[in-house]
This record gives structure tokens, C-alpha cells and sequence, in this order.
């Protein structure tokens, strides 16, 4: 079930209703939370709910140990068992076949040609990075004393399935969702009404700007990348910039909203990344809840690590490059989201680098202005490894981009339209949990209308799935 | 809880505003497309015209060839629509024979680009009482999913004189026709599908078993391409499995095409009517 389906319309006022019949009354809240999520992730496939169930009995079983074992080998053990539980079904599911290929090649590259017998051509089981790191976080949490573990299943199992972020996040944190799950939520009409239009907002950015407006040229430009000029192809690339944009954070906004509407706050996952001005900045605002898992569970271990063995001016820089080669990787089993991950550790590291020299120059609104708009170019950069079918195809789009380049010859009808939600979204930065923020009613419930009827309009049934659901 | 239930449904009764205007302006077949119109129609004619004893199944190559009622008042032009294939025709011969126990001839006539389609709709007829019988909800959500890119033609080209006009009616027996294609491109015939060669059998097959007489024509066309040209293979194939077929189709030429190079104009509908009435004449002797 897509958030941008009619089935969800249908599936969403039926839970909200039940849940409400429950007012203040925190188990049953909690049990109608549980079979609605797994109804909406069964309408998917109804047989991955077994892979769900295995890391929420791991987790939840692990928190419990850790927490009653005194000996710290023991707790180390368990906490490995929940490591190497939710990481072996993520590396089963979605990385084994690529390895095993990737292998393969290697070796018909050095002449011995061997034949294909290992790989297993699974399914990609929906969701499985997002609620894999939400569980694993969950107990290095508990181990690392950070929450207290919940001894009450039910709550549990209710936050690693919780369906408004199951299938594509933001990946949440336990001591954020287990403690309003503990409570008994009584319905709260300002924060309902947030979450509608956080829904309408999110919905308004998925099916008008990025599947009405956006896709049909980004695909339009990497399908025939060969053929035209570097201008356009510079074009193609902004209209996927802001494709993905739209889909994912207004994916995000759309669960925010429908938690909401259940009396949840979930952490944010954007906050206008387009405007940043430098790298730090940019992961600071894009995929927030995977950045900071990335960085919390990843990053910082590393980067204290190589502190700890002291390796130098350069070396402290391979926390960067395993961090971010990882993080693109955990986007799909394959070697050009390695690429992508690189040039964002490159670009990383090449901005620490120029970042004493950089603040010299005094901040005028140009220079700001400067900063943002090749921060954008720089992120635009990394989407060709994301978008392009190759890692090879990648460099050849950048081959053709620059050596073609020229004014774009075709496909410029899309800019029109970055401009205004640009506008818009510039307007309204200072809150992205409430994007119509409007206190003249009749006018806000115009907005309501007519982004409605114009939602109503490019809808396009359900056959545009969310980017992020691949992953 | 009351004030947010208030505001909703508020809010559902301003949104249907505009739906209920186009309901009201609209006609009630106007969010039916062109294949569930023309379908509509002929099922349509087939319980309520009387005594139907010749019918013509095929394409829309056929569907703007023939005239029926020029040639005589029992006889009846069901062709449909390229995309339905020819075992819709057979499932048309069915439905009639099934209502009109004197129907003792069938005419299938299919244009030359039909006969390499591997797929087929028959679904749609068989499931046809679906349609005539749609709920008025899903008849509205059918108006309303026609009337969006009605509406965006409308503010692209500043035209809104077709907004609430049924896109495409049916004219003279059939389709009306699109403009008028002043390109006059060669046909071209393709190898025949599977799907199709069965279908062929399974007419002869059920015709001879239900005594109806049948013949297989050819639709109007341009000249075809020599460079496509397995036209000896299509013939071969009916020269192996029946004798009740005719190589002889009626030619398209600049003066008479109509918006296809396999549709007839409608000027020309009375021309070509008497064109493939000769045909049958001759081979039934009459």
C-alpha cells in the first residue's frame, strides 16, 4: 500500500477511527497501531511480515538480556547476536546476490570463466534497510545504557512496525517513539490538524512536483543521455534534483502527518537541504534520520578509533570515506552507490580541507547566495551516480555533460516550475513540520482546495511507487 | 474530536462541489472511452435491433467501411475496435447468435496491422454487463478521470468549447473519425500472431458448427509496403484452413483516406460499402 494509493484513503480513516474509539486507553491504542501497520505491510506481501517479526523478537528478547546480564562479555555477545541477526537478514535479502555476481565478474575479468550456481534472486523484502537499523539501534541503545529497555511486548513491537515510517523511514529512534507508545495518547485537535496538512503538503510535492512535473524529463534525460547536449543534460539533472526531493521528503512529510494524526511525533527527516551552503550543512538537513544513525553508530566509533591509533593529517579522513561509502551502500547492492558514496566522502573531505580559507571571505548575501547555488550544483553531482542504470554510465553522463555542453536544446519547459516552489518552499523555512502556516482561514482553506483539486488532477493512480521504497 | 469531524466533512462537501457540477453538465455516458463506447453501442444494437440475419465483425477498418443498412435492414455492422483482436469477433458472433437465432452469415473483416496482435480483450465483452450496469460512484470516478486531461487540453489551447462533450460519439454508425490524414503512408503487413491464427480456427470452427456461413475480408488499406509484405504468408495460412476468404480489399488513396491509413473516409463509406457488397454478392451467389 503507497501512501499516493486509494487503498490507503481507505485503510487510513478506518485505523484512525478504531484508534480513537480508544481515547487515553494506551494498550488497545497500541494493538490496533500493531495489526494496522502489519495490514498495510501485508498489502504489500503478506510472507516478509516474518522477517519483521524475527528482528522485533531478536531486539526485544536482546534489550530484556542486556539489560538483566551484569557481565559486560555477556551483554557484548547479545548485542553481536542482534548485529549479526538483522545484518545477516539485510545481507541475505539485498546484498548476497551482488557480492556473488560482483565476484563472478572479477573473475571472468582475469579469464576464468565459472559458472552461476550460488546466487538465490530474492525479492528485496519492503523496508528492510529502515526497520533492520531502527531495531540494531534499539539495542546498542540498551547496551550502551542510553534507554531502558520496554518489557511490554506489544509497545515494542508497535515501534518497529509502526506503519506511517515502516517501508521507508525516517529511520526513528527508540527513546523518541517507545515512551509516547508507553503513554495513553488522547486525541489532540491542533496536532491533528498539523498532520493533515503535513499529509496534503507531502502529497502535493510527490504526485504534483515529482511525478507530474519532474519525472517524465529526468527519466526523458538519463534514458537518452547519449543523444543530447550537455546543457540539457545539466537540466536533467535539476529536474531530478528536485524529484527526488519532492518524492522522498514528501514521503516523509506524509508520515510525519499520518503519525500525527495518531498523537505521534516522529523526528523530521528534511529540512530544506537545498538551501544549505556547505556539505556539513547539506547532511545536516537531507535523510536526517540516516545521517544520524550513520554518524551516531558509525561515524563517530570510527573517527575515534583512528583518533585512538593516531594515523594522520589524511588518515583521520578513513572514518569519512568507510562512513560514506557505507551509507551508500545501505542505498542498494550496487557499485555505483559506492560512487556516490565516495564523491560525497571526497566532497567531505575536500571541504574540511578549504574550510579555514573559506571563512576569510566575509558573508555578504552574495556570497551566500554563491555558496547555495554551488552546493546545489555539488549535490546535483552526486545524483548522476545515483540515478544513472551504471557505475560506467555515471562518468560517461559527466563525459558528455562536459564535453557536449551548450544551451540546452530541448526539455527546458520544467524550470518554470522550479521557480515558484522554490518560492515557496524559501517562504516557508522556518518550520518544515508546518508548511501552511496561514492565519487568514479563508485563505488557507483556498490552498486546501485548490492544492487538492490540483493534487486530484496529476494523480496519476498508484503506479508511481516512492524512489526510496527500493531501498 | 467533534470540531476536527466537522471540519472534515466540511472540507469533503466543498471538494465535491466541482464533482457535482460535472455531473450535472456532463452526459452519462461521458467518462466511457472510445473502446467502452463503441462496445456499448453495438451490444447495444445487438438486444435491440430486429432480426439481424448478416453481421460484420472486425475492426475499425471495418467499422467505417461498411453501411449496413445499405445493404439491407437485417443486416448489422458489430465491428469493433483494433485492440479488442479477432477473437472478439468470434465473441461478437456468439453474443449475436446467442440473441438473433437467424443469423445465418458472418463478414469478418480485419485491416492488415490487426493480424500480428498477440493479445486480446474478449474480457471486456464477456464482462460487458459490468459496464452497462457501473454503480453511479464508479460511473462519476470514470467522468472524472476523462474530464482531467479534458481540462488541462483546455487551459493549454484556451478552448473549453469540448470541456463537457463526449470525446468520441458515435457518428454514423460508428467512431466519429479523428481530422483527416493528408500523409498518405504505405501499409504494411506483419507476420501473423498465434493468438490470431487460433482465433481464425475457432471462427471456422464455431461458424461451421452453428451452420453460419462466413466469409473473411480484408479491410480498406493504402497500397501495402513491399518491403513488409507477408501478405502471401497471411494468405497461405487461410488458404490452408478455409476457402471462405477474400484477397480483395479496398484501396486508399489520398482523395478517400480518412484519420488512418486503414480507415476509409466517411465521404467515401457509401463507396466502399458497395465495393465489399460486390465481393459478397459474388461469392454467395446472390
Amino acid at each position: 500500500m503507497q501512501f499516493n494509493s486509494l487503498s490507503f484513503f481507505i485503510f487510513l480513516p478506518i485505523v484512525f477511527s478504531l484508534y480513537w474509539l480508544f481515547n487515553n486507553k494506551q494498550s488497545y491504542q497500541n494493538i490496533i497501531l500493531l495489526i494496522g501497520s502489519y495490514i498495510f505491510y501485508s498489502f504489500w506481501d503478506w510472507r516478509f511480515l516474518s522477517l519483521i517479526m524475527i528482528s522485533t523478537i531478536t531486539d526485544y528478547i536482546v534489550g530484556l538480556q542486556i539489560d538483566r546480564k551484569h557481565k559486560k562479555n555477556i551483554k557484548r555477545r547479545l548485542l553481536y547476536s542482534s548485529i549479526i541477526i538483522n545484518l545477516g537478514i539485510l545481507f541475505i535479502f539485498k546484498y548476497y546476490d551482488f557480492f556473488i555476481l560482483s565476484w563472478l565478474d572479477l573473475c571472468s575479468s582475469f579469464g576464468y570463466e565459472a559458472n552461476n550456481k550460488w546466487t538465490i534472486e530474492l525479492i528485496l523484502p519492503l523496508g528492510i534497510s529502515f526497520y533492520t537499523f531502527q531495531t540494531m539501534s534499539y539495542s546498542i541503545d540498551v547496551y550502551f545504557g542510553k534507554i531502558k529497555p520496554t518489557t511490554n511486548f506489544i509497545t515494542f513491537a508497535s515501534y518497529v512496525s509502526f506503519f506511517p515510517q515502516l517501508v521507508a523511514g525516517p529511520i526513528e529512534r527508540a527513546s523518541n517513539i517507545i515512551p509516547q507508545l508507553e503513554k495513553s495518547r488522547l486525541f489532540n485537535y491542533k496536532q491533528s490538524v498539523e498532520g493533515l496538512r503535513l499529509i496534503l503538503w507531502g502529497l502535493f510535492k510527490k504526485v504534483v512536483i515529482a511525478d507530474y512535473i519532474m519525472s517524465h524529463r529526468a527519466d526523458f534525460t538519463f534514458t537518452n543521455y547519449d543523444h543530447l547536449d550537455g546543457g540539457t543534460l545539466l537540466i536533467g539533472l535539476i529536474y531530478f534534483a528536485f524529484q527526488i526531493y519532492c518524492d522522498f521528503s514528501g514521503y516523509s512529510d506524509i508520515a510525519i502527518g499520518t503519525a500525527k494524526l495518531f498523537g505521534i511525533e516522529i523526528i523530521s527527516n528534511f529540512n530544506f537541504p537545498y538551501f544549505s551552503k556547505n556539505p556539513t550543512e547539506f547532511w545536516d538537513r537531507w535523510h536526517i534520520s540516516l545521517s544520524s544513525w550513520i554518524r551516531d553508530y558509525l561515524y563517530f566509533p570510527l573517527a575515534l578509533y583512528f583518533m585512538r591509533v593516531n594515523v594522520g593529517r589524511f588518515g583521520k579522513y578513513k572514518s569519512h570515506f568507510i562512513t560514506m561509502a557505507i551509507m551508500g551502500l545501505w542505498h542498494g547492492a550496487n557499485w555505483k552507490f559506492l560512487g556516490w558514496g565516495i564523491y560525497w566522502a571526497l566532497i567531505i573531505i575536500i571541504y574540511a580541507e578549504i574550510r579555514p580559507y573559506l571563512s576569510i571571505i566575509k558573508e555578504s548575501i552574495l556570497i551566500q547566495f554563491i555558496k547555495t547555488l554551488s552546493m546545489f550544483f555539488i549535490t546535483c553531482g552526486s545524483y548522476v551516480f545515483f540515478r544513472s542504470e551504471s557505475l560506467s554510465g555515471a562518468f560517461q553522463f559527466f563525459g558528455y555533460m562536459i564535453t557536449k555542453f551548450s544551451f540546452p536544446e530541448t526539455n527546458r519547459s520544467g524550470i518554470i516550475f522550479i521557480l515558484p516552489f522554490l518560492l515557496a518552499e524559501y517562504l516557508i523555512r522556518d518550520d518544515e513540520r508546518n508548511p501552511i502556516k496561514i492565519n487568514n482561514s479563508y485563505f488557507r482553506w483556498f490552498l486546501y482546495i485548490l492544492g487538492t483539486i490540483i493534487i486530484y488532477f496529476c494523480w496519476e493512480d498508484d503506479k508511481n511507487i516512492f524512489i526510496y521504497f527500493q531501498f | 474530536m467533534q470540531l476536527f469531524l466537522q471540519k472534515i466533512l466540511l472540507f469533503l462537501i466543498i471538494i465535491s462541489i466541482p464533482c457535482v457540477f460535472i455531473e450535472i453538465k456532463t452526459d452519462y455516458n461521458y467518462g466511457l472511452s472510445p473502446y467502452e463506447t463503441i462496445l456499448l453501442y453495438n451490444i447495444n444494437k445487438i438486444k435491440t435491433k430486429k432480426n439481424i440475419t448478416l453481421g460484420f465483425f472486425g475492426d475499425s477498418s471495418c467499422g467505417n467501411a461498411i453501411n449496413a443498412e445499405k445493404i439491407h435492414p437485417n443486416v448489422a455492422n458489430l465491428s469493433l475496435v483494433k485492440n479488442y483482436n479477432i477473437s472478439a469477433s468470434l465473441e461478437m458472433i456468439k453474443q449475436t447468435k446467442s440473441i438473433h437465432k437467424d443469423l445465418d452469415t458472418a463478414i469478418i473483416m480485419h485491416s492488415f496491422d490487426t493480424f500480428s496482435i498477440d493479445s486480446n480483450w474478449t474480457h471486456y465483452i464477456k464482462n460487458v454487463d459490468d459496464l452497462e450496469n457501473r454503480s453511479y460512484v464508479e460511473n462519476l470516478f470514470k467522468k472524472l478521470r476523462i474530464f482531467r486531461p479534458k481540462l488541462e487540453y483546455a487551459l493549454m489551447n484556451f478552448d473549453f468549447s469540448n470541456l463537457f462533450k463526449i470525446s468520441t460519439p458515435i457518428v454514423n454508425d460508428f467512431l466519429r473519425q479523428g481530422k483527416k490524414n493528408n500523409n498518405i503512408q504505405l501499409s504494411r503487413v506483419d507476420t501473423i500472431s498465434n493468438v490470431n491464427k487460433k482465433s481464425i480456427i475457432d471462427i471456422i470452427n464455431y461458424c461451421e458448427n452453428q451452420k453460419i456461413e462466413y466469409l473473411f475480408l480484408f479491410g480498406p488499406s493504402t497500397k501495402i509496403n513491399p518491403d513488409y509484405d507477408k501478405l502471401n504468408e497471411l494468405i497461405n495460412f487461410f488458404d490452408q484452413n478455409t476457402k471462405n476468404y477474400n484477397s480483395n480489399n479496398y484501396t486508399i488513396r489520398i482523395n478517400n483516406i480518412g484519420d488512418s491509413p486503414y480507415h476509409a473516409n466517411p465521404l467515401f463509406k457509401k463507396e466502399s460499402t458497395t465495393f465489399y457488397k460486390n465481393i459478397l454478392m459474388s461469392h454467395f451467389n446472390l
